[in-house]
């Protein structure tokens, strides 16, 4: 089991955003404020998953419902669908991870110009076939149970870690290598004082780690009752920074080790150019390039589905503790999942958007969840659902402190991103609803989201115990 | 790499890595003493 929610912190996101953050963000400065926000937001979040889903059983609704009564269930609603929203393009991802490693072990890259060759696919109709593979794998992964998820994991976790290593250490064996290093480690202690670097920490950890999404609650609703959930809450968080630390070391040295003139354009290409544009060109220049970029593709697709599982889990969940059979459940899921991952498999405009939209989304989940905690009673919850029975670890009151961080720090990156959109924007294009990143497109859908979470709360959770109350 | 960069890696590093190697010996040395007292055979 630990495995398994291992994997669903570990994703795409370790391997190709961190690097580039942390590169973008002044490298060993970014690495201070990111190792803060592990503890701050990243542990205590997972913690209170952990014992959320332990102690109710339940999914994220049944179990904002059970915390809190009937009232609160549009919450755990809202991290759901967030989560769900992120997993019908998270399917494309892994679509195009699976395009990559089969082109990389076929030779069509780096032979062909990897910019045309990203062109011509992301253009065709080929990352819809892709989307219904990805799709399919995690569907047959997910439909084997909790105990299939396990089996899967124990396998793809131990060979994505092992990959990883094989990568780093190819890395840091390249000539000039050193440079990746020192760029990436070097303080400027006086960048402390930039609070872009402090939000883009926090960012980067509530994004990779997964805390806040309702992942961790969902696996965790199959704990065993003598399983500790505090231990299991800091190993996936240092667990997934970790290899996060081993991503960003790989990419970093090839970069610096190949083209070191080029390094500012390449960490400044995004997620996609970074990973499918330039990767290709920097494993050409390297001996044995071809096998290496075909160990890249496959640890990246690794990341990804071990990611994607967690995923349909979650949305299945929902639908189980609703009293729909599993297998119908998944059928559900799985449908819907094809129909929405269509228009980001076709339209990178709306995957982007996608993206964008539900990326930012996951704040509120996070904040959701400070919230929940802090109306249920923090010692209340900590005495009841933390340190419960299976603890061999007790948390102490400093985690009070951390839950109202948490909630500090999710207003404040809200905040800072709203002022951010406006600035950048202007505030007539920011209205735009049709743009990929506006706040029109945000208030649009997260509003008719919000809405119809708020019309329909009562019938969220039919059945669940207001124990809250 | 500077004296500042290596400082920086050894601080960054042995935080994030060495807690989790902690943390895994921790939960594993856990488990095995529970599989003792409930007298379950070790995996």
């Amino acid at each position: 089991m630990l495995l398994a929610m291992l994997g669903m912190a570990v994703g795409t996101g370790n391997i190709w955003r961190f690097p580039r953050i942390a590169a973008t963000n002044g490298g060993g400065a970014f690495l201070i404020p990111w190792a803060v926000f592990l503890i701050t937001w990243s542990v205590p979040l997972l913690l209170c998953e952990f014992a959320l889903g332990k102690g109710t059983r339940l999914g994220p609704i049944g179990a904002f419902a059970k915390l809190g009564g009937g009232g609160w269930a549009w919450m755990g609603a809202w991290v759901t669908l967030c989560s769900t929203l992120i997993m019908f393009y998270y399917t494309v991802v892994t679509g195009w991870c699976m395009r990559y490693l089969v082109a990389a072990v076929s030779g069509d890259i780096p032979g062909a110009d990897p910019e045309a060759f990203w062109q011509a696919y992301t253009g065709s109709g080929w990352p819809v076939l892709t989307l219904v593979l990805g799709l399919g794998l995690g569907l047959f992964i997910v439909s084997r149970g909790i105990k299939g998820i396990e089996s899967a994991t124990r396998i793809l976790m131990p060979v994505l870690i092992g990959l990883l290593l094989v990568l780093v250490v190819r890395a840091v064996t390249l000539p000039g290598a050193t440079r990746g290093l020192a760029f990436l480690f070097t303080p400027d202690l006086s960048a402390l004082g930039n609070s872009r670097i402090w939000l883009e920490a926090l960012t980067q950890n509530a994004w990779d780690t997964g805390a806040g999404w309702g992942l961790a609650l969902t696996y965790a609703t199959y704990m065993r009752l003598r399983e500790d959930t505090t231990i299991n809450a800091f190993i996936i968080g240092f667990g997934n920074n970790s290899i996060s630390l081993l991503a960003g070391i790989m990419v970093l040295c090839t970069i610096f080790s190949i083209r070191p003139d080029a390094a500012s354009e390449i960490v400044g290409a995004g997620n996609n150019g970074l990973t499918f544009i330039w990767v290709p060109q920097l494993f050409a220049a390297i001996p044995a390039g071809r096998m290496f970029m075909a160990l890249f593709f496959l640890a990246l697709l690794l990341a990804a589905l071990t990611s994607l599982i967690s995923m349909i889990e979650l949305a299945t969940r929902a639908l189980v503790d609703r009293g729909t059979e599993r297998r119908r459940a998944l059928a559900i899921v799985g449908t819907a999942a094809l129909v929405m991952g269509v228009p980001s498999a076709l339209r990178m405009g709306f995957f982007d958007n996608q993206d964008n939209v539900w990326g930012v989304g996951l704040m509120l989940s996070g904040l959701f969840f400070g919230i929940g905690v802090l109306k249920y009673g923090v010692d209340r919850f900590r005495v009841r659902y933390v340190n419960s029975e299976g603890s061999d670890f007790t948390i102490g009151r400093w985690w009070n402190v951390a839950m109202v961080l948490v909630v500090v720090e999710a207003v404040v990156l809200l905040v800072w991103w709203l002022s951010q959109t406006l600035s950048s924007e202007g505030l007539r294009a920011s209205l735009d609803p049709f743009a990929s990143w506006s706040l029109g497109t945000f208030v649009l859908q997260w509003g008719i989201v919000l809405a119809l979470l708020l019309i329909f709360n009562r019938r969220l959770a039919p059945g669940v115990a207001e124990e809250a109350a | 790499m500077t004296g500042a960069a290596w400082i920086t890696f050894a601080v960054i590093c042995g935080f994030v890595w060495g807690g989790f190697a902690t943390l895994v010996v921790l939960a594993l040395g856990k488990e095995r003493r529970k599989r003792k007292q409930s007298g379950a055979p070790d995996r």
